[in-house]
């Protein structure tokens, strides 16, 4: 049965690969484009491409999924590296630094929120996010670029809470990190992969019981 | 004489902690953003010259760059800045901002603002985190708001940290536990410590030297670590 994909994308290369694993591996990928000023061609397999919409123009699409599908299993995120590179500290616009936060942890928590219904008809019901190590707080090792970081960060933390919400309905989580010329599992062979899980085992004896960050080599990230 | 700068100093463990590090013979600075409030004019008229009240809102550019003219006008330089001010905000897209106003770019906006303030003296920068800021232990199913903004507040002193101490400079990252505090906006009656007891161990680390300063840590009130 294919499984139906719902990306969102900021203009990040290995959601693009992901994706393109995901298309010819049994899966019907819809996208919407993170960014209007990044527009970006629909992938082969891609059913539409959708440019940046807000509110109600979301619900649209959701809508438009509902009516062909019926449901999501995977929402899958990208991060937005294309967030604007900053200074070291002592030398930042705090305004911008706040609009960019406030603007990518909303948009997040607003397009969980609207795709839950959906999520929640699915056969997978994952959330998956496609990020770097450099979004982790003990690994990072970076002193500039505080809007990226952060913003990482944050939806690391945005991640775990709907882990917490939404794991004991059954939901699956899968946080990747991406590198540059790594060999390994690829990001959408991963999103696929199922993690151990007996439900008549202890909980703690699951690994789906778990929220944890690995890179292509299954090699767990530190928050 | 040392000298240290206390946001959020109003009222609950930023004034706690004022009362610390008068008690300790510091210079204190007291960000004041309650004019209405009137606990730090108690302190004032105990301890007159050491204490200063400077208007601040950690929220607001200006207040923070007139908060640092204000010091310094009155001295060369600080030992210490305690970011304590915060906020404890949910429920909408709005509150988000606003939490991350408060608790994520303000410290950032006073660190900027007093760094030229902090190049002799003891070069520490604290900071007031939460158990809520851990992905790894995170338990909350909800607050997406607070946990997001402290969350990223830890990333943005891991940052700091990166650059900074290799200047000599010092930080620590603290969660004070579950206190009954105003962060809501009224004291809360709930919690397992006083602002006061907290504040007593918080001044503790923050004067305290490590031998392994080159580790950034989260910890907490019993002298604790916790995971990012």
């Amino acid at each position: 049965m294919s499984r139906i994909v719902l990306s969102i994308d900021n203009g990040n290369h290995c959601q693009e690969e992901a994706k393109n694993y995901l298309s010819s591996h049994d899966c019907k990928v819809y996208t919407l484009s993170g960014r209007a000023r990044q527009p970006k061609a629909c992938i082969a397999g891609c059913p539409k491409e959708y440019a940046w919409l807000e509110g109600e123009d979301i619900q649209g699409l959701l809508a438009e999924i509902e009516r062909n599908e019926g449901r999501i299993d995977l929402l899958l995120f990208g991060i937005d590296e294309q967030i604007p590179e900053d200074s070291f500290i002592g030398n930042h616009d705090c305004e911008e630094l706040l609009e960019v936060l406030g603007e990518q942890i909303n948009h997040t928590e607003y397009i969980i929120e609207a795709a839950l219904p959906l999520l929640r008809k699915g056969n997978l019901k994952r959330i998956g996010m496609i990020t770097k190590k450099d979004s982790s707080v003990s690994y990072c090792k970076d002193d500039r670029n505080y809007g990226r970081h952060m913003v990482w960060a944050g939806l690391n933390m945005v991640g775990k809470l709907y882990f917490n919400m939404l794991r004991p309905e059954g939901f699956t989580f899968r946080w990747y990190c991406a590198e540059d010329n790594a060999g390994g599992m690829s990001a959408g062979e991963y999103l696929l992969k199922g993690l151990c899980y007996d439900p008549n085992e202890p909980y703690i004896h699951s690994d789906e019981n778990r929220f944890v960050m690995r890179d292509s080599y299954l090699r767990e990230i530190p928050w | 004489m040392k000298r240290v700068f206390i946001t959020g100093a109003d009222r609950g463990i930023g004034f706690a902690l004022c009362r610390c590090f008068l008690e300790n013979g510091w210079q204190v600075f007291a960000g004041r953003f309650m004019k209405e409030w009137n606990e730090l004019e108690t302190l004032k008229k105990e301890y007159g010259q050491r204490l200063s009240m400077i208007n601040l809102d950690v929220g607001s550019q200006e207040s923070v760059s007139q908060a640092a003219s204000e010091v310094e006008r009155q001295t060369d330089y600080i030992d210490m800045l305690v970011n304590c001010a915060g906020i404890f905000r949910n429920g909408s897209s709005e509150t988000t901002v606003n939490c991350l106003n408060i608790n994520t770019v303000g410290p950032i906006r006073m660190v900027e603002a007093f760094l030229p303030l902090m190049k002799q003296g003891e070069k520490r920068l604290c900071f007031f985190s939460s158990e809520a800021a851990s992905i790894t232990l995170a338990h909350r199913k909800g607050d997406v708001s607070y946990c997001v903004s402290k969350t990223c507040l830890n990333m943005a002193v891991r940052l700091m940290f990166e650059r900074l101490k290799p200047q000599g400079y010092k930080f620590r990252l603290y969660h004070p536990g579950w206190v009954r505090t105003y962060m809501s906006g009224q004291k809360s009656t709930v919690g397992n410590f006083e602002p006061e007891e907290t504040a007593a161990v918080a001044y503790e680390q923050f004067i305290s030297d490590r031998d392994w300063e080159d580790v950034l840590i989260l910890s907490d009130v019993s002298n604790e670590i916790w995971p990012f």
